[in-house]
């Protein structure tokens, strides 16, 4: 269930928006931290799915090759809480962003949303696949190859048995290579940002606030 | 006599008018439409009737369906691009003319059209964008999922507006902290309870319709 | 920071998808064996792989060609000597069946790349 109690917002933390005070009213609520209410597993996955939406949006925004080439970044929050959510809930984020996005683009029933199912479900079942696999050694990098690399193989797949055909063959390589790259890219965005970020780190429970 | 010239801000705002002409006339679709089917009872008859669309064989029905679709979409006031349309199928039918198959139709050079590739190409170009229109007459935003995920991606739209809201002090030198503080901020705002749902009754001509709609799909099975 | 072994590995296995993939669809020869038959009122192009059954008309009747099995073959044919039926099945590329006297044409190529095609000849 969605988290309903209501933190009292201080004026001053609201009003400033700064780290020093927001970490300050986190280290004080640590004491009653607990997995329901704020920092529940359904919090965070509403939060890490609604920055799926946002990233979809920008996503749809760059201009692509081809049509039906999508850059993944939206995956970025999903790569992130391969490291923060429990396996129930991690589904639960890789099903939220689909629907979600079918939601908002009214595409529940057309292959796009197949190609978005299967290509999420995909990356987020090997990207954890591979984090737990390989624990310390492997980085975000590794993951986000691995998970890139194999949603877009799957939906190669996908596209050639309901849309392209054997000719699917011709632009498979150029779509392999491009899940490469943005894998890449992408994990090594994500490396940086986890180190960095406080957000994460209270999200992972690693730090008092 | 030179004629005067028109300013060359005139085009533009017209342009602009236009624009908003457009898009209130639009906004006014949506309203009708969304008073008139209840988005659960829209969403479910979009779901039967994608199903009698992905079954339908002959290739003329299913023209006639996906113009249906197509003005069911215009109607429902979504936005949709003729552009993107045309050219996703042209790329459908362009990939699928690339194996050949049947009765050579056309040579120009060294391309040749052949029938049956030309054929399969029409259906998945269809099928894949008739989907898409009756997806965009089917789903209305107010729709609410039932359950646990339904409530779970409600909080997520409501957090997605906050994330909105705040996302313009996003500059791309300091990617990292900025991306951070915004996560922090909505973070730590209240948590997202999702609004309502809107409760108000339909008329039922919108339920007629919608039934009428999905027998006349399933029939359209049996046409030969 | 510092990449960590799987990571490579990672990277060795996508590249090598990436590369397999570019073999499958680009090299030379990758393409399928079609069938070509050409007749009186046009050209047929069938690959190999699928199956059909074509009535080709000529200036005697319809010739009966199948593909199925990876084969193409002539299943009948109004001509009176019947060489086309007896030539059996062809599945290499550069083999050919003909029927001269409803002038029909079989041959099997190679490869998806569209080659420039010949007026069939007799």
């Amino acid at each position: 269930m969605t988290a309903s109690t209501r933190r009292p917002t201080d004026g001053t933390a609201g009003a400033a928006g700064s780290a020093r005070a927001g970490s300050a009213r986190a280290g004080s609520a640590r004491a009653g931290y607990s997995r329901a209410g704020r920092g529940s597993d359904a919090d965070l996955t509403a939060l890490l799915g609604a920055f799926c939406f946002f990233l979809s949006a920008i996503e749809y925004m760059v201009p692509k090759p081809l049509p039906f080439m999508r850059l993944g970044i939206a995956n970025l929050p999903i790569l992130l809480a391969t490291g923060i959510l429990p396996l129930p809930w991690f589904l639960v984020l890789a099903l939220v962003k689909v629907v979600g996005m079918s939601l908002i683009s009214g595409s529940l029933f057309s292959y796009v949303a197949i190609f978005s199912l299967a290509g999420t479900m995909t990356a987020a079942l090997v990207m954890l696949a591979a984090r737990k696999a390989f624990g310390a050694r492997i980085t975000a990098v590794g993951v986000s190859v691995l998970g890139a690399v194999a949603s877009n193989a799957v939906q190669i797949a996908l596209a050639k048995a309901l849309v392209f055909g054997d000719a699917a063959r011709l632009v498979a390589p150029v779509f392999l290579g491009m899940g490469l790259a943005t894998g890449l890219l992408l994990g090594l965005f994500a490396e940086r940002f986890a180190a960095a970020s406080r957000w994460y780190a209270v999200a992972t429970g690693k730090s008092d606030g | 006599m030179a004629r005067p010239e028109r300013p060359a801000g005139e085009s533009a705002k017209k342009r602009a008018a236009a624009r908003a002409r457009a898009a209130g006339l639009r906004a006014g679709r949506k309203a009708a439409y969304e008073a008139f089917f209840s988005p659960g009872a829209l969403a479910a008859a979009g779901a039967a009737i994608s199903v009698a669309f992905l079954l339908q064989d002959s290739l003329a029905l299913k023209g006639l369906m996906f113009a249906a679709f197509a003005f069911a979409a215009w109607r429902s006031g979504k936005r949709s691009s003729v552009a993107a349309t045309i050219a996703a199928a042209a790329g459908i039918v362009a990939a699928n003319l690339l194996v050949r198959v049947g009765k050579v139709l056309l040579t120009v050079g060294p391309l040749q059209v052949t029938e049956h590739a030309l054929l399969d190409g029409i259906d998945k170009a269809l099928t894949f964008e008739g989907l898409v229109y009756a997806s965009k007459a089917a789903i209305m935003p107010s729709l609410r999922l039932p359950g646990r995920l339904g409530a779970v991606i409600a909080s997520a739209f409501v957090y997605y507006d906050r994330i909105v809201e705040y996302a313009g002090k996003i500059r791309p030198a300091s990617l990292i902290s900025d991306a951070d503080d915004l996560m922090l901020r909505v973070w730590e705002g209240e948590t997202a309870e999702p609004s309502p749902e809107c409760r108000a009754v339909r008329p039922v001509a919108g339920y007629a319709v919608l039934a009428a709609s999905v027998l006349a799909s399933f029939a359209a099975l049996t046409l030969k | 920071m510092r990449l960590r072994l799987f990571d490579f590995a990672a990277i060795a296995v996508a590249a090598a998808a990436v590369a397999a993939a570019s073999v499958a669809a680009y090299a030379p020869g990758s393409g399928e064996p079609n069938a070509i038959v050409s007749g009186d009122e046009g050209q047929w192009i069938y690959p190999l792989s699928s199956d059909a059954e074509l009535s080709v008309a000529g200036p005697l009747g319809i010739t009966l060609v199948q593909v199925s099995d990876g084969a193409v073959r002539v299943l009948d044919s109004p001509c009176s000597n019947k060489t086309c039926i007896a030539a059996g099945s062809v599945s290499k590329p550069g083999q050919w069946i003909a029927c001269l006297p409803n002038k029909v044409f079989v041959r099997v190529e190679g490869g998806t790349s569209d080659d420039g095609v010949d007026a069939a000849t007799y």
